[in-house]
């Protein structure tokens, strides 16, 4: 069993002490009473002994009996039976001292462990003296003490040097203490590792200064010398430089205290604070470059407390709202917030913290100068380990554009929906293949159908059968041509079976998924009706006005079957004549007969040509050779040409294109442009009246036919009004002749015009 | 064609209608008689006339000339062939010009063939007659032309019925002298009558004197 040395000097002079005072207290034994001696013992939980050369106690004292737990009554016990109590372990040692301090009159003081007879341990210390008659051993005498309760403390001050030295090892923290009088230091173990000095090195100040960070010398200097003179408390950090040149931060906090003596001296800790430091700086570093963060992206940070006030606000924030971080932490921020949008967040945000979710709202907030802006906040809880809300974050995103292009987005998306569904425009979005993707209400309303049942269908399918094809062909120009659009016309089936004339216009643009066709129908129904019935019309009044113009020029046109007609009449006769005289003249009878076939034809040719022109004809365009056409007409009007007593003259280009007409209405044209000419020419005495038609190639595929009087010419005044219906300047006239002219050539995509000649006349002229 | 020897009629057409001028080609020839067929007045106008009996038909409706300005040509020329207009229905105030002026007969279409060959054969009577009175005015004048002064004097003196004393008297020569060139023109003149001789004096247009 060790014991510490300081301690075991102390005790050991201790019981010396005591036991010289107790062999003196023996010695006045006469003087003293034993109750003294007795109670003595007692209050200092001590006993004395005496054992004699032969081995046996002599005496022990009242409170020797105590310590042990045995009766005094029954004497002092053997030495056999004092040895059966002390503690096993202890008991081969106590049998030796004893035995050596019986034979060799030696003293002794050992501590040892007896059992008491009721089992409780106690620690026991023995020093024995021995005493001595002329230089032999008369026996031992010796003091016994009850050292349990200091032993326990012993133990628990070892404990606790132990927790401390491992508390300092674990915490970096050794702990000094400095007389700056003396200049003696002492170091705890941790403070030698902290200053990496051996444990036998003796501290002093330039060792510690030996150690201290060049740049930190002189103020660690600073601060022990006044320290030391005004001996006031310290605190302070530096750096220290190990011998491998690594750096340390320490920490040291210094008490000071004025010892026993009345010097002083400072007692204190060092701290080891390097990770600390390296963590503090890893932290500010992070810090700064969280804030640079903060400051650079284009969202705002605020964080709360758990109660929604806010405890923090980036700069970039209050720039954007143009205040202090006073004026928004805490609840400041609601008068930036738009007031339409308050009570949503106010709401959103109390049901974010009750129900501890993260949340997203869209808010305006106003801008330092003025206009609010849209943003999004992203509300997010930060928790401990305990699950426990300890913050909220946000995170505030400018999404004003965003805002706007997507009320832009909506404006146009509401129009072009207002366009598609409410326009009375039938719209069809059909894709490559011809299957109808969307159609608007309107045009399923029109063809009778609901929209489903034509998204999906063919849209060749709702076509009338003869218009597919073409349709058809047009759809795939679109689809050649993307963004180019194109127009036609063709005939719908309702569901009902109805047929309707729409007008469609449509244009194929790319999307992902391939080009759509975009098609824009317009039912022309009532128009084609209605086209159809001015068509019929004007054919009414073209065929009237043919009529009328052919009652005109009965007596030519009479004229005209009366020449063959006489011819033929006159023939015959003549024949018969040669037939039936004394010698027949068979010749003549033959050509006659010839004459008769020829001119019979002829008449039957002129009353064809008066049929055809009086004929209640449909509209039927032919390609057809114009001066076919100028010739058939100019043989019909020979008679009127000759009782105006006028020349007519062709003069017909060789090759001209056929043109798309109504041969009948071309006629018709004609004859009133040569009937015209020779009106105008029916006061010319003074020159030839002469009227020619003249053909020639317009265009690839036109024509123009120019009719030329020389005639008085046009009344400028009257020019304007020519070709208004019901105009003339004849007194017989209708005035239908160059109207209904003009709107022919016009229904023929061409056009009738007059102009002066250079000499006398005009030139009625029109294209087709 | 019409050759020297052949002395039958001719009958002119004017028309521009083939088919009506060959018609009438052939009607005029099946009656025997020469035709001369032309498409335009100007061409007839041209022509050098003729010694055989002939009419014209006429179209009164041509391109270049009317049948009026043509029958007014011919007046001013001094040629007296019978025209027979043709003309279409109701062309009332050209007839009646056109027979003011001396045209011999109207045929409207369709024309008729009796009417037309009946026509003609007025038209060719006429002329023949016409081209008849024509000779034997020719030959009187021809007679009067081979009488003397004083013969062409009495004559006129005579048929104004003056006899030969009163004659003597207004000429200032003696009766005799009368009686002698009284024969001379009634032989010269080949008048077998006092009669005789005032026809011819009509027939020359002589003027009846007055004493």
């Amino acid at each position: 069993m060790t014991m510490n040395d300081d301690e075991d000097e102390l005790l050991r002079s201790v019981a010396l002490k005591n036991a010289s005072s107790i062999l003196i207290a023996r010695q006045r034994a006469e003087q003293r009473s034993e109750f003294y001696l007795t109670e003595g013992q007692r209050l200092a939980h001590m006993g004395s002994w005496a054992l004699n050369a032969a081995g046996f106690f002599d005496y022990w004292s009242p409170e020797l009996f105590r310590i042990h737990g045995l009766d005094p009554a029954l004497g002092a016990p053997d030495l056999k039976e004092y040895l059966g109590r002390v503690h096993t372990q202890d008991r081969q040692v106590m049998t030796e001292t004893i035995e050596k301090m019986r034979c060799d009159g030696s003293g002794c003081d050992v501590k040892h462990r007896i059992v008491r007879p009721d089992g409780e341990p106690r620690y026991v210390r023995w020093v024995g003296v021995p005493l001595s008659d002329a230089a032999a051993s008369t026996g031992v005498v010796g003091i016994a003490m009850d050292v349990t309760e200091q032993e326990h403390l012993a133990q628990e001050l070892r404990r606790r040097e132990a927790f401390l030295a491992e508390a300092q090892r674990l915490s970096h923290t050794g702990s000094f203490g400095w007389s700056p009088s003396t200049g003696d230091i002492v170091w705890s173990e941790e403070t030698f590792r902290i200053f990496q000095y051996d444990h036998t090195t003796k501290p002093t100040i330039e060792r510690v200064l030996q150690r201290v960070h060049p740049a930190d010398a002189a103020l660690v200097k600073q601060t022990v010398e006044r320290a030391s003179q005004d001996g006031k408390d310290f605190e302070h950090e530096y750096r220290l430089v190990m011998p491998d040149g690594s750096v340390k931060h320490v920490h040291v906090v210094a008490h000071s205290a004025v010892d026993g003596a009345g010097s002083l001296e400072f007692v204190g800790a060092v701290m080891d604070v390097t990770a600390a430091k390296r963590a503090e700086d890893r932290i500010r570093h992070n810090e700064r470059e969280l804030r640079t963060t903060l400051d650079t992206i284009p969202t705002s940070v605020v964080s709360t407390l758990p109660d929604g006030s806010v405890d923090f606000v980036s700069q970039r924030w209050l720039d954007y709202v143009g205040c202090s971080r006073e004026e928004i932490l805490g609840w400041g921020w609601m008068k930036t917030t738009h007031p339409d949008d308050l009570d949503p967040v106010l709401n959103g945000w109390q049901a974010a913290r009750a129900a501890g979710e993260s949340l997203e709202i869209e808010a305006r907030f106003r801008q330092a100068d003025g206009p609010y802006r849209w943003f999004m906040n992203r509300v997010v809880p930060l928790r401990d380990d305990n699950g426990t809300i300890v913050k909220w974050y946000a995170a505030i995103h400018d999404i004003e554009d965003r805002k706007r292009a997507e009320a832009r987005l909506r404006e146009s998306e509401e129009q072009w929906r207002d366009v598609f569904e409410n326009n009375p425009t039938m719209y069809f979005i059909v894709d490559s293949g011809g299957t109808v993707v969307a159609v608007n209400p309107y045009g399923a309303e029109q063809l009778g159908y609901e929209m489903a049942e034509l998204v999906g269908q063919e849209v060749l399918g709702i076509l009338q059968e003869p218009d597919r094809e073409s349709v058809r062909d047009n759809v795939a120009r679109c689809l050649k041509q993307l963004g180019l659009p194109r127009s036609w016309e063709a005939r719908k089936v309702r569901k009902d079976g109805t047929v309707i004339w729409v007008r469609e216009t449509a244009k194929a643009v790319p999307r992902a998924n391939g080009p759509l066709v975009l098609i824009a129908c317009e039912n022309i129904t009532e128009q084609k009706r209605a086209e159809e019935a001015l068509r019929q019309a004007q054919a009414d009044l073209a065929h009237v006005s043919r009529v009328t113009t052919l009652g005109e020029m009965a007596a030519s046109i009479a004229h005209e079957v009366d020449q063959p007609l006489s011819g033929v009449v006159i023939n015959a006769n003549a024949c018969l004549r040669f037939l039936t005289g004394p010698s027949p003249n068979l010749d003549e009878v033959r050509d006659g007969l010839h004459a008769i076939a020829r001119d019979g034809r002829r008449a039957s040719e002129v009353i064809a040509r008066i049929r055809a022109l009086a004929r209640r004809a449909q509209t039927d365009k032919e390609p057809l050779d114009i001066n076919d056409v100028i010739g058939e007409v100019v043989a019909l009007a020979e008679g009127e040409a000759r009782r105006a007593r006028a020349r007519v003259r062709t003069e017909l280009a060789a090759t001209l294109p056929r043109v798309l007409g109504d041969r009948v209405q071309m006629q018709q044209v004609v004859l009133n442009l040569l009937l015209n000419g020779l009106d105008a020419m029916h006061d010319v005495v003074d020159r030839p009246r002469e009227l020619v038609i003249r053909t020639e190639r317009e265009a690839a595929d036109r024509v123009r036919v120019a009719v030329r009087d020389s005639g008085s010419g046009i009344d400028p005044q009257r020019a304007p009004r020519m070709f208004d219906a019901f105009y003339t300047t004849k007194p017989g006239g209708m005035g239908m002749g160059l109207s209904i002219s003009r709107s022919i050539v016009e229904q023929h995509g061409g056009r009738l015009w007059a102009v002066p000649n250079e000499g006398p006349g005009t030139t009625f002229q029109f294209t087709v | 064609v019409t050759h020297p020897s052949d002395t039958r009629p001719i009958v002119f057409i004017v028309d521009d209608d083939p088919s009506v001028r060959e018609a009438l080609g052939r009607l005029v020839r099946s009656a025997d008689l020469r035709a001369e067929a032309f498409a335009s007045a100007e061409e007839f106008l041209g022509l050098a006339r003729t010694d055989a009996p002939s009419c014209l038909l006429l179209d009164v409706r041509l391109p270049d000339l009317s049948g009026l300005d043509v029958q007014r040509r011919m007046v001013d020329a001094n040629n007296d062939m019978p025209i027979v207009f043709i003309t279409g229905h109701g062309d009332i105030p050209t007839t009646v010009r056109a027979m003011k002026a001396g045209a011999v007969e109207f045929l409207t279409k369709p024309l008729v063939d009796g009417d037309v060959l009946e026509s003609i054969r007025q038209a060719i009577a006429r002329d023949r007659a016409v081209r008849e009175h024509q000779a034997e005015t020719a030959h009187l004048r021809t007679r009067r032309a081979s009488l003397t002064a004083r013969e062409g004097e009495i004559m006129a003196w005579v048929v104004s019925g003056l006899l030969n004393k009163q004659i003597a008297g207004e000429l200032g020569i003696s009766e005799e002298t009368v009686k002698v060139h009284r024969g001379h023109v009634m032989r010269k003149m080949g008048a077998g009558s006092l009669a005789d001789l005032v026809r011819m004096s009509e027939r020359l247009g002589m003027h009846r004197k007055h004493a």
